[in-house]
């Protein structure tokens, strides 16, 4: 499907980061849906996989699960970090620092995912040798992140910095990335892990990686490709306090925790006596929270308040480097008139410019019989047969008739798959 | 009889391959359950807020833990991401939609409606309540599909 020239290396680098993720996720879905299964037949029809006393192991699941849950993380992560890689380049006027190397380390990153998912239980009682060998392979992983993080301020470096809303999501995500890989990397030594296991340290440590981290990637995302999708800008003015109180409400939250944490505050109570030095803290955690609620409710005002009053966006708002700037905004059903060629990393910067940065004669959308463009039909297939398999699931959990809801959610899942297979395309 | 569906209109996102509209429905989707995980997440701070506080009880908490953690990771930013690779993957690397676009169709609504199952334990009280990684029976089937078929990328 890509086009003509667009060889590997070529991909901006968040097509990189979907690929890696969809490989992460084809390897590592199956063990949880293996595992989901074997639960649900211990629950249902009383089998043992995970009951001791039927001969099953507690352990299996908590393995099984992390298999699954690790990848997981970089599941999260990594297309924020693509996001963010499109973002600081755009926003910097230069070319992504290091593409390859970036490639190559989100490959890496990929790759170790699978090597690390016992750090989750280190105090499970693995044995010395297992614990040893995850943990190095845990700590391995800060590599090809630190190269990352290093890129980014690189790309950076030496730029014309924009800052609107997106870039400040974007950098404000290298930040605080970067304090969560910190924490990430204090666990990976099993006896400081021992330490925090269950605790708040470890409630901080994630939401800094995917709260400050994959969120606000995302966050970013969505304020730079707004008007690709919908043809007007988003409102900078509300879009900037949001990203304040966001960031601010963000670290008054969760940088609290950390203390917490390491004060002996478990994960997962509801309630704690007030004689434990932990109220001020707590106090402030929430606060914050309140005040990131505030931001969240400003985004959607802004998100729908900009699709009728926002001011309207060109083709190429941002001056971008990838193709999807090359079309108009929002994009026809067919996208690309005429598929493009291309000869370059960020091809459509180059035919906005010389090498030396001089700006050519913006290209021109080219003019094409649009009824020889062959497009998918819709179908109604698809939401049928999700209907169906949602009819079994729903079968299960039902109190009564749950067998006969199940029997027609099969009913519907073979019905539309049939018509599925025997429709035109 | 596919020819024929409207072009515009509620039944058009209903029955649409596009993979542009697909990835709008699971921006959408996403952030309703961002609102969600967000209100979750407010009412554990505002139970934690102040010592021996009585704001909700010890197993609606439980439940909320559980409900917070799954719902920001399978019901956010999974698919929020997921919104973006169909949204830009295309347009990105110069393609006219996704290889298999009602297989991508089909990806969005088992999502949709696997998460809908899983937030109707609120409705009938019964809400998981044992942390994210450990309660499974209700899910197997909601995000697994959803996201295993995922291999339309290149």
């Amino acid at each position: 499907m890509r086009c003509k020239g667009m060889t590997l290396l070529k991909m901006p680098l968040f097509v990189w980061a979907t690929l890696v993720t969809q490989v992460l996720l084809i390897l590592s879905l199956p063990v949880i849906t293996v595992a989901l299964v074997m639960i649900s037949f211990d629950r249902t029809f009383g089998t043992g996989f995970f009951n001791p006393g039927a001969g099953g192991q507690v352990v299996m699941w908590q393995h099984l699960f992390w298999i699954f849950g690790h990848p997981e993380v970089y599941i999260l992560i990594l297309p924020a970090m693509g996001i963010v890689s499109e973002i600081l380049a755009t926003f910097a006027k230069k070319p992504l620092f290091g593409y390859t190397v970036m490639v190559y380390s989100s490959c890496a990153i990929g790759f170790l995912g699978f090597a690390v998912w016992a750090h989750h239980m280190f105090t499970t009682g693995l044995g010395p040798w297992a614990t040893a060998l995850f943990s190095a392979a845990t700590m391995l992983i800060a590599v090809p992140t630190g190269v990352k993080i290093f890129n980014w301020i690189s790309t950076l470096w030496g730029g014309q910095i924009r800052f609107t809303t997106a870039s400040l999501y974007a950098i404000s995500f290298v930040a605080m990335f970067t304090l969560g890989g910190l924490s990430g990397i204090m666990h990976s030594s099993p006896v400081i892990d021992t330490q925090h296991q269950a605790s708040y340290f470890v409630v901080a440590h994630f939401h800094y990686v995917l709260y400050g981290g994959a969120v606000m990637g995302l966050f970013g995302g969505i304020f730079y490709w707004y008007p690709k999708v919908t043809g007007r800008l988003m409102n900078e003015t509300m879009g900037k306090l949001q990203f304040w109180l966001y960031m601010i409400g963000f670290n008054l939250t969760f940088f609290p925790m950390h203390f917490l944490g390491l004060d002996g505050m478990p994960r997962r109570i509801y309630t704690y006596a007030g004689d434990q030095n932990w109220n001020f803290w707590n106090f402030l955690a929430t606060m914050g929270a309140y005040m990131t609620a505030v931001g969240g409710a400003l985004f959607f005002i802004n998100m729908f308040s900009s699709l009728k009053f926002g001011q309207k966006a060109s083709d190429d708002p941002w001056d971008g480097r990838t193709l999807e700037w090359s079309i108009p905004s929002p994009p026809p059903e067919y996208n690309f008139a005429k598929l493009p060629e291309v000869s370059h990393l960020d091809d459509w910067w180059h035919k906005k410019y010389t090498h030396d940065g001089k700006r050519l004669a913006p290209p021109k959308q080219p003019i094409v019989d649009l009824s020889s463009i062959h497009m998918p039909n819709q179908s109604f297939w698809p939401i049928l047969l999700a209907l169906g398999i949602t009819g079994i699931a729903t079968g299960f959990v039902v109190p009564a008739n749950g067998v006969i809801i199940a029997l027609v959610g099969v009913a519907m899942t073979v019905t539309s798959t049939y018509g599925w297979a025997y429709e035109e395309p | 009889m596919s020819k024929n569906l409207p072009k515009t209109g509620i039944v058009s996102w209903l029955t649409t391959v596009d993979h542009k509209r697909i990835g709008i429905l699971y921006a959408l989707g996403s952030l309703f359950f961002l609102i969600v995980g967000g209100i979750e997440a407010l009412m554990m701070r505002t139970q934690l807020a102040v010592p021996n506080n009585s704001f909700v009880t010890g197993d609606l908490y439980n439940g909320l833990v559980t409900m917070h953690g799954t719902t920001m990771i399978f019901l956010v930013v999974m698919p929020l991401s997921a919104a973006f690779f169909n949204y830009l993957i295309p347009l990105m690397i110069g393609a006219p939609d996704v290889a298999f676009p009602r297989l991508n169709a089909l990806s969005f609504w088992t999502w949709l409606f696997g998460a809908l199952l899983l937030n109707t334990s609120f409705l009938v009280q019964q809400i998981p309540a044992v942390g994210w990684f450990a309660y499974a029976n209700l899910t197997s089937k909601q995000f697994n599909p959803t996201h295993s078929v995922d291999f339309w990328i290149l």
